[in-house]
């Protein structure tokens, strides 16, 4: 009768020591996983902080190009420029004999009266005044065709000028686009790192603690039997 | 693995709120430059009258040209004071005011092209500005915007021919001619009389 009883007894013990092993493994596991869960959140922590950071700057980049052209699209920016255009094509249009000199007489009415020196002074005069008078209304149509193209496609036009600022800027955010695209692409591959999976393997004290007990079992049904 | 998720998802809707406020703020900013009333009428009407005034001092001039052959014209016809002198006259007149007219709409055309144009500086600003805050977009800002921009250039060569004159006095300048031709053939004048082939009757005494 003592010798299952004791069996029983030690094989229950066994088993009761085995058990502890199996959860101690188990439970090892599981800090295991929550220390790589840790070291996978902290990884992403980090790696998004820095990808942000980046794309923050870059944006900023963007917004400073963006803003430089704005600043400059403004209807009193523009206006200036436009005028100041438009007598850049003034003086750049205006052929040199039409510009009157100081005392609003053109050049171009010495070069058409030279060699009628000796001509009536009545017609000398008539001619000098008509010649004048083409000029006069030479610079006006001048002037008119320098503001129509200061509003359009003159070389600093306002069409032109336009185009060259959102040229320019635009090809700032681009740039500053394609490295935010190449970050943002960079980060969507560390987000798809996922954390170290910690298998837990049966434990062999599992299997013997299942078997003590099953002896332990036998052994105390016996001794108690008897 | 939740609470970090959660905490990301939080963060995402911190990042777009402030994505919100900098779209909001970008596109105040936009509107008060092209539609706070910056790009006024005066700004308009500068460009309109320079064109106008392009095209009627060439009309101008043209008229005072057609006006002064259709008065030599009248006096070579002897129709100075005439029907035919006030028809012409009306018909230069009636033409003047026809290329006026095309004038003024054409340089209402264009004006609106301007607008236009500026519209399209706005939309470009717009797209800057989406393009800023989203890099996927970015890629199409530059090309898009100057496309926008484009203004239609009104026409700056010379008008060329803006009146067809009537043709007045032909016939008579041409029998002008041909009695001129008969008083001085034979080396002076002739007692003949160059339409009938007969001796000039003399019917008074000097």
């Amino acid at each position: 009768m003592c010798a299952p009883m004791a069996i029983g007894i030690i094989g229950a013990i066994a088993s009761a020591a085995a058990g502890i092993i199996s959860m101690q493994a188990q439970q090892s596991a599981m800090k295991k996983q929550e220390e790589a869960n840790q070291q996978w959140a902290n990884y992403q922590r980090r790696e998004r902080a820095e990808a942000w950071q980046r794309e923050e700057q870059y944006r900023q980049n963007a917004e400073a190009a963006r803003q430089s052209t704005i600043s400059e699209m403004d209807a009193q920016k523009q206006k200036e420029a436009q005028g100041k255009e438009e007598e850049r094509l003034k003086q750049d249009i205006t052929p040199t004999d039409v510009k009157p000199d100081e005392k609003g007489m053109v050049a171009i009415g010495d070069e058409l009266l030279r060699g009628t020196g000796g001509g009536d002074p009545l017609v000398t005069q008539d001619l000098q005044k008509k010649i004048n008078s083409a000029a006069v209304e030479s610079r006006k149509r001048i002037a008119n065709l320098a503001t129509i193209q200061s509003y359009g496609g003159s070389q600093f036009g306002l069409q032109n000028r336009a185009q060259d600022l959102f040229n320019k800027s635009g090809q700032d955010i681009r740039f500053q686009g394609n490295l935010r695209q190449g970050n943002l692409g960079a980060l969507g591959i560390a987000g798809n790192v996922e954390p170290a999976k910690i298998q837990t393997t049966p434990s062999y004290a599992g299997g013997i603690a299942s078997s003590l007990a099953s002896i332990a079992g036998k052994g105390l049904s016996s001794g108690f039997g008897s | 693995m939740l609470q970090f998720e959660m905490q990301q998802a939080a963060e995402a809707k911190q990042r777009e709120a402030e994505r919100k406020a900098r779209l909001e703020e970008g596109k105040t900013q936009i509107d008060q430059i092209f539609a706070g009333g910056g790009f006024d009428q005066a700004f308009y009407d500068k460009y309109k009258n320079a064109e106008l005034s392009n095209a009627q001092q060439q009309l101008d001039a043209q008229y005072d040209k057609g006006v002064l052959k259709n008065r030599y014209d009248l006096a070579r016809a002897g129709l100075s004071r005439s029907s035919a002198a006030n028809t012409a006259k009306a018909d230069l007149a009636a033409q003047k005011s026809f290329q006026e007219t095309g004038f003024q709409t054409a340089a209402d055309q264009n004006v609106a092209a301007l607008k236009s144009g500026i519209q399209g500086q706005q939309q470009s600003a717009y797209n800057q500005l989406y393009g800023t805050e989203d890099p996927a977009l970015a890629a199409n800002v530059a090309t898009s915007s100057v496309k926008q921009s484009m203004a239609a250039t009104p026409n700056l060569q010379p008008l060329g021919e803006l009146f067809k004159p009537l043709v007045i006095g032909s016939i008579s300048a041409g029998q002008n001619l041909l009695d001129n031709y008969y008083a001085n053939s034979g080396g002076g004048l002739s007692t003949t009389n160059p339409r009938q082939g007969r001796p000039v009757q003399v019917t008074g005494e000097g």
